[in-house]
């Protein structure tokens, strides 16, 4: 992917490829991280930084958005759908999230 | 945590609405007909009564419909079509909606009448509810209301090789979300009934209508469409 491209074309074979390495986290019992991003190296060096000097919770986070929220500002000018995927939020996230369909309101009338 | 669907954002939106375009998209025996159906038992749509185009008065009868269900037709002239469809007090339902609005019609009669539909819906104050087996297989034109529910059933990986660019992202964090969902309630929540909005990036568990029948399922099964 060349950096500062106006457009990125994802092709059938890179989905397939991503489709598939995502669909294996759950077969994979280390630790796996996939990340999509033009800067991809220095997204993770500023993780790992973070890991080493013990920084965690809401502060690592906030550091981390920070990092993301360029990605996002680029994503959207650019029109990348990469780095569109790379700022959504992961499934982990709220998983344990759904809601009910099962016939209207019980105060219905 | 689990919550009624009364409190998702998807319908809170639609119940407050007057107007709007929701198109369940997903591989075919996935559910989208029955998810429709649980939408609307759902309340989303208050009392309004729901029209299905192109099926059969006959088979509407067949089977345990609630009372406010009918069959309409398409009609020859599109300038008929308030003489069919009530504004403000219909659900207009489309299903498999390439019979009318497909992407590779987009010059025939229905379709063009369809176009023009969906153009004044806000106008006469409808919502149309469109299911297909592949945004590419729909016409372009279905997706440009300013209202656009997006409801993702699962997609085989081939197909979405085949959805439109615009979906394809969509669609793979759908898949990633239903199917964790499918794993981890296997056995408690039938795999067939999770639905993903990614309008309001909601998962939902659309369960059947106590009304319902499989045969529902296949409402034109055995017709040809022209």
């Amino acid at each position: 992917m060349a950096k500062d491209s106006p457009i990125t074309v994802v092709s059938s074979t890179e989905l397939r490829n991503l489709m598939t390495a995502l669909s294996a986290r759950d077969s994979i019992h280390s630790t796996q991280e996939i990340v999509l991003h033009d800067d991809a190296q220095g997204y993770l060096a500023h993780k790992y930084w973070l890991d080493i000097m013990g920084v965690s919770g809401y502060l690592r986070d906030a550091l981390l958005s920070v990092h993301a929220g360029g990605g996002l500002s680029r994503a959207m000018a650019n029109d990348d759908l990469f780095l569109r995927l790379q700022m959504l939020r992961k499934p982990e996230d709220d998983e344990d999230d759904y809601y009910v369909c099962d016939g209207p309101p019980s105060d219905a009338v | 945590m689990i919550k009624a669907v009364h409190n998702s954002e998807l319908w809170q939106r639609l119940h407050s609405a007057d107007h709007g375009v929701i198109i369940v998209v997903g591989t075919g025996q996935w559910g989208k007909t029955a998810t429709v159906h649980s939408l609307i038992d759902s309340g989303a749509f208050r009392d309004r009564n729901v029209a299905l185009v192109k099926y059969s008065q006959e088979f509407i009868e067949a089977h345990s419909y609630p009372d406010n269900y009918r069959a309409v037709p398409w009609p020859d002239d599109i300038s008929d079509i308030l003489g069919i469809l009530h504004p403000s007090r219909d659900v207009v339902v489309v299903d498999d909606s390439i019979f009318i609005a497909g992407a590779r019609d987009s010059g025939t009669r229905e379709n063009k009448g369809l176009q023009k539909l969906m153009t004044i819906i806000s106008h006469n104050e409808l919502f149309v509810i469109l299911t297909i087996q592949n945004t590419s297989m729909l016409d372009i034109s279905m997706f440009q209301s300013q209202d656009v529910y997006m409801i993702h059933k699962n997609m085989d990986v081939v197909a979405i090789e085949q959805e439109r660019d615009a979906q394809k992202i969509s669609q793979t964090i759908a898949n990633l979300y239903l199917q964790r969902k499918m794993k981890d309630y296997s056995g408690i929540v039938h795999p067939k009934a999770w639905g993903y909005c990614s309008t309001t990036r909601e998962i939902i568990a659309f369960k059947l209508p106590s009304w319902w029948q499989p045969a529902m399922s296949k409402p034109f099964k055995g017709m040809v469409m022209h």
